[in-house]
């Protein structure tokens, strides 16, 4: 290392290698250090890195300075600056050591330097005192790392460094390369006329970094020095250390011939036992969440483009069954884990399983069946309706509709249908070649199980129970819970045809008592939720069963519908009038020979036709009152497509009735349009909602001529 | 009940959660993993009140024992509710092995 950051490192007086000095020109050299230090005002300590620098700095990285130019710009070679001043820094320095006779030529180089920075460095908050005690608790290798940056001009005035670095510039002139620390403590007082302390210290063999730190900072001070208080608190914490050291060897040691006691494949037999418990070999029963949710994202993520095996569920099970390394130890370490598994599951009675070789025992139960905190007593009736074994029929006697039966029912209902879906899940495949023997008997008891189920399920519901019974209706009791709703779509989806049609005529015989017919809902925030769920749950599937039925049916059920329900009543409510619209869209589409059905006879027709006056003679004079009091554009969107499919079917008078009746709502909406109060899409709804009705009569929104105000 | 919410949560890795422990800490961060104890990893993680818990400032990851968690505030999009509620009733009407006395 020849330079240091394009500085020349090259001491004088080190070119020539080693100038002993006798005893005589030690002392003058010492005291021109005391004479500098005094001028300076400087704690001008000498240094000998001769003797104590390790070539740390060989370490150092020299390349990768391709970056210096940015760093530093190139407008300034510091190098050349550098080699530039140097016969200049030499005279200086040849002139310094003539100046001072015999002063250490070894150090004179240095001594230049405060030299010329003497009065700067001056004018410098002094490193403090106080610094050199942060300093002193520096290891030695950090105190050199300083040495180096000293080595490089930096000024290193700290008196306190590890014993390694501390030495004096006499090389040998006491005995020995290194002097003690007596003599260094000497030395020390001497330069800072400290001479009363001497005696006291050198009687002193051994003395800590701390002491010499202390001795120090009561030279440059002048007040006493270091307590015995804190040597002794020195040593208490010296000899804990080197006592917890010995600890943990010992400790260490203990442990050493346990070492590899285990194999691997004994740790991965402790490893498999404690995954086991995470494992399970039906992850639809116990890890069904994690399951059916995957399988949901996957699907929504396919529906978007994105490929489904993004979210795997093993990918997402707990980490440990990762970690088993390839594809195969895994699959062999599965196995092993359901075969743990299923011992332990064979012994159910036990709440403790010993598997041999385990580390202790397996508790079963606390992960599958944590032990429970709370005894909670069952009482008959509760366990009688929840258990699965013991599906109770329900009787066609006296019904109560209180809110927890109902709320029962409606569990039932849910754990039929998971079960249900959970069949569906199990479905065997369909026969092989050659196997349609055996797999033709599992599809039976497939089919069987699952005709089982919906059994169940349907009574659960209680759409059979006569009308007239209860008031009301059971199963219109199930539809006034927002549970309720939602669980419809997923039932239907295991119903047979009639089943279906069955429920569907249950509902619209006794439609009028749903909650969501009640026009207070429509107030609150909740009850427009309910009619919202109602319009998204029932009527969806609903709407697709009768667009597929036959016109008796739809017949029927329009029929029925008017002969039970207060017309003015349900027609008011949002539900009420998408049934209407159904019925009457559907008719009219049968009626005209579309939907894969034959013209329906004259007599069918007729009879739709009595039915279609019967409707529209009860709903006379209300029409506009169907409109919400306060509706929105989007809000009455479903009354214009009633108002449009009551127009299809209606005779010329009819029409004329209801466009008398509506005219201030047609109104209403092309001037709103028109006066651009609205944004354009709002205008452009309102006259679309509009003309759902005129188009209907042949009409057009554009007809319409807004009478001046 | 155990199996409910470790599937639960299994389905929240990589999901950043808020995570208040019984002694008030609250600590927000990306699930990393979770374990049939209920025990949490989190990553990334920051104290809620930080001028509260200075010291939690330069931890950028922990472990959390299942057993100290008060609550966990989930990300709500992250969560189909009506599933979790068929996992419940299903969870109770199938019995885990030897549940029965």
């Amino acid at each position: 290392m020849s330079d240091f950051f394009g500085f020349n490192t090259v001491m004088p007086g080190r070119q020539g290698g080693r100038i002993a000095l006798n005893l005589e020109e030690q002392q003058e050299l010492d005291r021109q250090v005391q004479k500098y230090a005094l001028e300076t005002g400087e704690d001008f300590e000498i240094y000998d890195y001769g003797e104590t620098y390790d070539n740390l700095a060989d370490d150092l990285e020299e390349t990768r300075d391709d970056l210096n130019d940015e760093t530093f710009g190139t407008d300034f070679d510091f190098a050349k600056n550098t080699h530039q001043v140097a016969p200049a820094l030499k005279k200086e320095e040849e002139l310094y050591i003539k100046q001072s006779d015999h002063s250490g030529v070894r150090r004179s180089s240095f001594a230049s330097l405060w030299e010329n920075n003497g009065n700067n460095l001056q004018g410098l908050p002094e490193p403090s005192h106080a610094a050199s005690s942060i300093w002193g608790s520096f290891s030695n290798t950090t105190a050199k790392g300083m040495d180096i940056g000293g080595n490089g001009g930096f000024a290193v005035h700290d008196p306190v460094f590890g014993q390694g670095t501390f030495a004096l510039s006499r090389p040998s002139g006491f005995g020995g390369n290194q002097p003690s620390l007596e003599e260094i403590e000497a030395q020390l007082a001497r330069t800072a006329g400290a001479q009363p302390h001497i005696q006291m210290q050198q009687e002193r063999k051994m003395m800590s970094l701390e002491e010499v730190e202390a001795a120090l900072m009561n030279i440059n001070g002048g007040r006493p020095i270091y307590s015995e208080a804190m040597i002794a608190e020195q040593q208490a914490k010296q000899a804990r250390l080197e006592q917890r050291r010995a600890e943990r060897q010992a400790k260490q040691a203990e442990t050493a011939k346990h070492n590899g006691l285990m194999t691997q494949s004994d740790k991965d037999f402790i490893n498999r036992i404690q995954i086991s418990q995470l494992v399970t070999d039906d992850p639809y029963a116990d890890d069904f969440y994690c399951q059916v949710y995957t399988a949901l994202r996957n699907r929504h993520l396919q529906q978007m483009g994105i490929p489904g095996n993004m979210m795997d569920p093993e990918g997402i099970q707990g980490d440990s069954r990762r970690r088993g390394g390839n594809g195969r130890t895994e699959q062999r370490m599965q196995q092993q884990v359901q075969r743990i598994v299923s011992d332990a599951k064979r012994n159910p009675k036990r709440t403790n399983v010993t598997v041999e070789g385990a580390l202790g025992k397996i508790a079963v139960n606390s992960v599958l069946n944590p032990r429970q905190l709370l005894q909670v007593s069952k009482r008959g009736s509760y366990a009688e309706s929840s258990g699965p074994n013991s599906p109770k029929p329900p009787s066609p006697g006296p019904v109560s509709t209180k809110s927890h039966t109902v709320l029962g029912w409606i569990e039932n209902v849910y754990t039929y249908v998971l079960a249900l879906e959970q069949k569906r899940r199990q479905q065997p495949p369909p026969p092989r070649m050659g196997e349609e023997e055996i797999a033709g008997e599992a599809i039976r008891r497939w089919n069987e199980e699952y005709g089982v189920l919906a059994r169940k399920m349907w009574n659960e519901l209680r759409i059979t129970v006569p009308i007239g019974i209860v008031h009301p209706h059971p199963f219109i009791s199930i539809l006034n819970y927002s549970k309720g709703k939602k669980v419809i779509p997923r039932v239907l989806r295991h119903l047979l045809p009639e089943q279906t049609l069955t429920l569907l005529t249950m509902l619209v015989a006794n439609f009028e008592s749903l909650n969501v017919c009640k026009s207070e809902v429509y107030a609150d925030v909740q009850g427009n939720q309910e009619i919202e769920l109602f319009m998204n749950t029932i009527v969806p599937p609903l709407l697709g069963f009768v667009s597929e039925a036959p016109f008796r049916i739809v017949v029927g059920l329009l029929a029925l519908f008017i002969e039970r329900n207060n017309m003015i009543w349900v027609a008011r409510s949002k539900p009420g009038l998408a049934f209407l619209t159904l019925f009457l869209s559907r008719a009219e589409i049968l009626k005209q020979g579309q939907g894969n059905y034959p013209i329906p006879e004259d007599r069918e027709v007729n009879q739709w036709n009595e039915l279609y006056h019967r409707l529209f003679n009860q709903l006379q004079t209300h029409f506009s009152a169907l409109f919400m009091p306060k509706a929105t554009m989007a809000e009455d969107v479903h009354v214009w497509r009633f108002l449009a499919a009551m127009a299809v079917g209606a005779t010329v008078d009819q029409q004329h009735v209801l466009v008398t009746e509506v005219r201030e709502q047609v109104l209403e909406n092309v001037i709103a349009a028109q006066t651009s109060r609205l944004s354009p899409e709002k205008a452009a709804q309102r006259i679309g909602n509009v003309n759902l009705f005129l188009h209907a009569l042949g009409l057009d929104a554009s007809q319409v001529s807004v009478p001046a105000m | 009940m155990g199996h409910l919410f470790y599937s639960f949560f299994k389905t929240l890795v990589g999901q950043p959660v808020t995570v208040e422990l019984k002694n008030d800490l609250a600590i927000t961060g990306v699930l990393v993993s979770v374990d049939q104890f209920l025990n949490i990893k989190l990553d990334n993680i920051k104290v809620v009140d930080e001028e509260r818990y200075p010291h939690m400032l330069a931890v950028k990851n922990c472990f959390i024992r299942g057993s100290v968690v008060r609550y966990v505030q989930l990300p709500a999009p992250s969560v189909d509710t009506a599933l979790l509620q068929d996992a419940a009733r299903r969870e109770r009407q199938q019995p885990a092995t030897g549940a029965r006395k």
